[in-house]
């Protein structure tokens, strides 16, 4: 019941969300359509802004752009303004679904495998920390994982270009053509998270390893090892777990560094230019469709988390 | 939702069922990641590094470089542009003739030549496609390429509503009449020029805007489009219906959209990319290195880096002031120190090379004379000048930060030799266009590309009422001057006029300082590929170009 | 932005004060624990030596940081001791400057996330019901939102209001002060939501303890019982956010350089000189002092932060480690 109301709670939320981000993209001044080369007559720029509706006020357009405005035509008939969402200002032969219909498996993907990487890395790097504290493996392991997180990416990115690149020549340097094009980019982007999930991780099993029910088990005598990893991994994942709708959402839409520096066709790119650009159904619907992703990662999140933690209740 | 708690024993089973699920999941959606979403094809022939994403590839509304180098490819005009002397030659048109006064053009349409989907091409075409050009409601930027054509002006401008009263007339399926509003001595040049290319009036009447996405897409140039897929890849192949077709010889292009000039290095190093030919792509600060390699190629280009004043503020309002300012800029030290690329410092605007122009010299440096002239305006050593904003646009990723430096350099010679101050104002691309024709500004930086081989493209730009004026200046003898140059069918002449208004323009009046002229930059390997000549407009047809595949690295 | 912290909340949980003992005993305890931590005194003295010397260095320098010359690109030497960059300016010295406006930025940065961020997160708390839920739905529409929008929007829309507006107080050079007075304001902004969750769901945990309800029953106000009880309880939590939260916004701030966001040339962040760079990595060839030097010095800074913090948070601690 519960989340059937979050889910009912989501459009309310993301017509908000349409309209914040809709304001905020037409307040700095320029147009979509301000070039080096003026427009060759004042004309020119009256039909392009008639056309595009630029010149309407505010609320008028957002109605427009959501496709909840009706209009009389010549003939003084009442029809349906068509929304206006999906026209690009930019790419002009080029509908917004078209880019997200191209660029959303590629961000998708690269988002997904930088998730598995961290994970593959950040867990057992966590886990091995725990299980061996204060040791020098647990020292090691903490420096490597903050020292993750403290190297931008835009430095590793076209570092591990270079390196693997161009020097060593095992991996190809940009584009999209084949898997082997995602290890680079996936590996730049996963290696700041994957610090986090290490440190996370950790924290986690440090604290479950003073749980009550644990030290029953200690006392029945099962090993350290065994301990951990059967009875503790199912709480201490659990910052983990409500890390990760965050973390995969961050990695959606942070891509933005690596895929330029990799030449990826991906969202990000998109995104940063659209608000270079001034263009305003692109922006708006880039960031409804990160809205959309991120609300339905953190109900999938919170699901999870309630399931595996007993403690939780909701109502 | 409750759980009680349960035994240890049901609980490992638990954890491991839901371990299980986990692992299950990931490996599940890593395969899917991994299967859907690779486009495997074929290796192009020829992988080009081209510049921007092209916003569109309808040749009417195109504005940028990077997009025509592809549109050239896809549809062709009455005329092309010899690849090594940029002067125009028959295409789609193979002869004409043009009368005495040079007022009327009359092109003959060569017979049988086809769309690349089988229709014919035919003068109505032509005659569609220019009036769709100049129609209000294409919004196109470029529609002032044709205003040389009677009442294309008015039409454009919405004061005229019937397209028959345009200059431009079918007299049959292969001949086009063409009637000027004055003699124009480069009107053949502007034939080759994207706007005035034929567009498919069959696509664009059944699928509307979205006639870009018919596939297959009637082409008229040399090459067809195959795919589009947008900040991936434009890739093209030959088109065998080209009435030039047997000298076409690369079968497959690919055009990269690459954002840095660091990428497309490094495509090039690994040999992922073969040619790069966008000037802006060029580290600049590696050149030096870039330029003793035997595939750097360099050439003179017709575009020009200056900034404007915003005349109707002060202290610009005076030109002594604006002189002053001009004359103190060491313009040999910008282009040893920051471009580096080999440009030629600019005491004038219309770039060396041009055809039919020998352009004056400008205002040079002048420290000495420049003090003088700030103090006779009134700011001795500089003192009471304003502080005032430079605006240049900031870079974004990984794009190269060359206005920056050269906005840091400007500050420090202004304020070495005048000691006046001024702050940097890096702002977001859209936000200076919107500026500049707003003449919200103090002083910003500008660059100018011609758009065919000629001084008017240059100079005509500063009349009084030319859009991409942008500096509030008005000057009615500089107007007269530039009118008067167009009206000559005397290449000597109006030669003359042109110097005359240059000279007046920058070394009295002064409302824009030329920086420097932008040199052309190719990378390429002679020995895989030919045909990609140097010339001052930067275009290289790819009918010209040939790709010696023995030699090709895979 | 990435969330620096985001377990913080469960991490910490405020003690009941045992008879007779006052929240400065607290902290009291909480600073002896601190100091048996060595790697976090060591990283605490390093920041502090390098707040020294940044500070000392440029005064004896004989290089301005906004000096051009014609050594462009020169190694490190004896006269440039970490090299020139692209306009000749010694890097060294850069550096020095660079790191003053980002330990500004991410102090100043912080700090406004803190304000606000306690601030809602408190009140939220405090008051509970619909108010509560408003303020929190708000946090979780703007949790949703690509922050890199707001930053872009805000550069772009408000910088040139601001700059007329600093003219007009007689500003001797807006132009500067309006981007850092944005980045200030504008980081704090884009990060002060996880700080109002924690200190949401701190209050919510406090507002039922007992000494809450003595201080009700003797009559004080909201704004009292918020400002002696409270707030000060939360402290610990929050000391640690500003730790963790300023390496952060330092790297937000480097993000935002890369896209010509950032810090205005000629002046300098690490994160503009890091922009810079990284655009020097190409295969011809590298000027590497460019990016090695301001790159290790801010990992090393950073390092050392997260370890302070790491230290505060395990300090706090009651849970014990």
């Amino acid at each position: 019941m519960y989340f059937l109301k979050r889910i009912a709670f989501a459009i309310p939320l993301l017509l908000a969300i349409s309209m914040i981000a809709f304001v905020l993209v037409r307040l700095p001044k320029g147009g979509p359509f301000d070039r080096e080369r003026a427009p060759t007559s004042p004309e020119i720029t009256r039909n392009i802004e008639a056309r595009y509706h630029t010149d309407e006020p505010i609320w008028k357009q957002y109605l427009r752009y959501i496709g909840a405005w009706w209009e009389r035509d010549e003939k003084g008939q009442w029809h349906h303004a068509p929304a206006g969402f999906n026209a690009s200002l930019r790419y002009r032969n080029h509908a917004v679904l078209d880019v997200i219909e191209t660029g959303l498996p590629v961000s998708l993907t690269i988002g997904l495998l930088a998730f598995c990487f961290s994970m593959a890395i950040g867990l057992p790097m966590g886990f091995i920390a725990a299980s061996k504290r204060g040791r020098w493996q647990d020292r090691l392991l903490n420096l490597l994982a903050l020292l993750s997180v403290c190297v931008p990416g835009l430095v590793i990115g076209p570092l591990l270009a270079l390196v693997f690149g161009i020097k060593l020549r095992l991996l190809p340097v940009a584009l999209w053509e084949s898997p082997l094009h995602a290890v680079l980019p996936v590996v730049a982007l996963g290696i700041f998270y994957s610090g986090r999930v290490a440190r996370l991780m950790r924290e986690g099993m440090l604290g479950v390893m003073q749980n009550e029910f644990i030290t029953a088990a200690r006392a029945k005598g099962l090993s350290e090892t065994q301990l951990l990893f059967r009875h503790g991994l199912r709480l201490a994942i659990l910052p983990v777990v409500s890390y990760s709708g965050p973390m995969l959402a961050d990695l959606l839409t942070g891509s933005f560094i690596v895929e330029s520096v990799f030449q990826l066709p991906g969202l990000g790119v998109f995104l940063v230019n659209s608000l270079n650009n001034s263009d305003y159904p692109m922006t708006v619907g880039l960031v409804l469709l990160y809205a959309i992703v991120l609300l339905g990662l953190n109900l999938i999140v919170d699901f999870l988390h309630a399931w595996l933690d007993p403690r939780i209740k909701y109502g | 939702m409750t759980f009680a708690t349960s035994a240890p024993a049901k609980m490992s089973r638990a954890l491991l069922n839901f371990q299980g699920v986990i692992i299950l999941i990931i490996m599940m959606s890593v395969c899917v990641a991994l299967t859907g979403c690779f486009n495997r094809e074929p290796h192009a022939d020829l992988v080009i590094a081209n510049g921007a994403e092209p916003e569109s590839l309808d040749p009417a509304i195109i504005v940028g470089l990077s997009e025509m180098r592809i549109v050239s490819a896809l549809f062709e005009g009455l005329t092309r542009l010899n690849p090594k002397t940029v002067v125009p030659e028959p295409s789609l048109a193979d002869r004409w003739e043009i009368t005495p006064d040079g007022l009327t053009y009359t092109f003959h349409i060569r017979s049988n030549i086809v769309w690349s989907t089988g229709e014919p091409i035919t003068a109505n075409d032509f005659v569609y496609s220019w009036v769709r050009a100049l129609d209000p409601a294409t919004a196109s930027d470029y529609a002032g390429q044709l205003f040389y054509i009677k009442n294309a002006e008015d039409f454009n401008a919405g004061k005229i509503k019937d397209p028959n009263l345009v200059g431009v007339h079918a007299l049959d399926a292969q001949t086009l009449r063409v009637d000027l509003v004055h003699p124009t001595a480069f009107f053949l040049d502007l034939c080759a020029f994207q706007t005035l290319a034929v567009v498919p009036r069959q696509a664009i009447e059944k699928y509307g805007d979205r006639w870009l996405m018919a596939r297959p897409l009637p082409s008229s140039g040399a090459y067809e489009l195959v795919s589009w897929r947008l900040n991936d890849k434009v890739r093209v192949k030959k088109n065998p219906r080209y009435w030039d077709a047997t000298n076409t010889q690369v079968e497959l292009v690919d055009f990269l959209p690459v954002g840095s000039a660091t990428t497309a290095l490094n495509l090039y190093e690994t040999g992922a990319a073969d040619v790069i030919w966008d000037k802006d792509l060029l580290p600049t600060e590696q050149f030096d290195v870039i330029k003793q390699r035997a595939d750097s190629h360099t050439f003179t280009y017709l575009g020009t880096y200056f900034f404007r004043f915003n005349v109707t503020r002060k202290p610009f309002d005076d030109a002594r002031v604006r002189k002053a300012m001009a004359l103190a800029i060491d313009r040999e030290r910008l282009t040893r120190r920051v471009t580096k690329a080999g440009e030629l410092p600019a005491d004038h605007l219309t770039p060396d090379g041009t055809a039919n122009y020998h352009p004056p010299r400008g205002l040079g440096y002048d420290p000495e004379q420049a003090r003088k002239l700030l103090a006779e305006a009134g700011y001795p050593g500089g003192t009471n000048f304003p502080r005032f904003q430079y605006m240049f646009n900031a870079a974004a990723g990984g794009a190269s930060k060359i206005h920056e430096k050269i906005a840091v350099e400007l500050q420090e010679m202004w304020r070495e030799n005048l000691g006046i101050e001024m702050d940097l104002q890096g702002v977001e691309i859209k936000v200076l266009y919107a500026n500049q024709s707003h003449l919200e500004y103090e002083v910003c930086r500008s660059s100018w590309i011609g758009d065919y081989n000629d001084a008017n493209t240059f100079l005509g730009m500063f009349r009084s009422d030319d859009g991409n004026n942008r500096t509030g200046w008005k000057n009615p003898h500089y107007d007269e001057l530039i009118y008067e140059a167009n009206l000559q069918t005397d290449k000597l002449k109006r030669e003359e006029l042109f110097q005359e208004a240059e000279k007046y323009l920058l070394t009295e009046e002064v409302p824009i300082v030329p920086l420097y002229f932008y040199a052309g930059f190719n990378l390429f390997d002679t020995n895989k590929i030919s045909g990609i000549y140097p010339n001052i407009l930067d275009v290289h047809p790819l009918n010209a170009v040939r790709v010696n595949r023995s030699q090709q690295k895979k | 932005m990435d969330d620096p912290t985001p377990n913080l909340g469960e991490q910490i949980e405020t003690r009941e004060l045992a008879v007779g003992e006052s929240v400065l005993d607290l902290r009291q305890q909480a600073w002896q624990r601190f100091k048996r931590n060595r790697l976090a005194i060591a990283a605490a003295w390093f920041l502090v030596v390098l707040a020294a010397f940044v500070l000392i260095y440029p005064l004896f320098s004989a290089y301005k940081p906004e000096a051009l010359s014609d050594a462009q690109f020169q190694p490190p030497s004896a006269g440039h001791l970490l090299g020139t960059d692209a306009h000749g300016r010694d890097l060294l010295v850069r550096l020095c400057y660079g790191a003053q406006i980002s330990f500004l930025v991410g102090i100043v940065g912080a700090t406004v996330s803190l304000v606000i961020g306690v601030m809602w997160g408190a009140i939220a708390g405090y008051a509970g019901g619909r108010l509560d839920g408003a303020m929190m739905r708000f946090v979780d529409v703007l949790y949703s939102l690509p922050t890199i929008i707001f930053a872009m929007v805000l550069m772009s829309a408000v910088e040139p209001s601001l700059k007329t507006w600093l003219g007009h107080l007689h500003f001797e050079n807006p132009g500067k002060f309006a981007r850092l007075l944005l980045l200030f304001v504008g980081l704090g902004a884009v990060s002060w939501l996880t700080m109002a969750r924690i200190v949401r769901g701190q209050v919510l945990s406090l507002r039922s303890r007992q000494f809450v309800d003595a201080s009700r029953a003797l009559g004080a106000s909201p704004l009292r019982i918020l400002a002696r009880h409270i707030i000060p309880n939360v402290l610990g939590v929050v000391i640690v956010y500003l730790a963790l939260t300023i390496p952060a916004i330092i790297l937000y701030e480097s993000f935002l350089s890369y896209l010509g966001l950032g810090i205005q040339p000629p002046m300098a962040s690490w994160g503009s000189l890091i922009a810079e760079g990284a655009g020097q990595i190409n295969p011809i060839r590298i000027y590497w002092w460019l990016i090695i030097f301001p790159g290790g010095l801010m990992v090393m800074t950073l390092l050392a932060l997260n370890f302070v913090g790491d230290g505060l948070r395990d300090a706090w601690d009651v849970k014990g480690n």
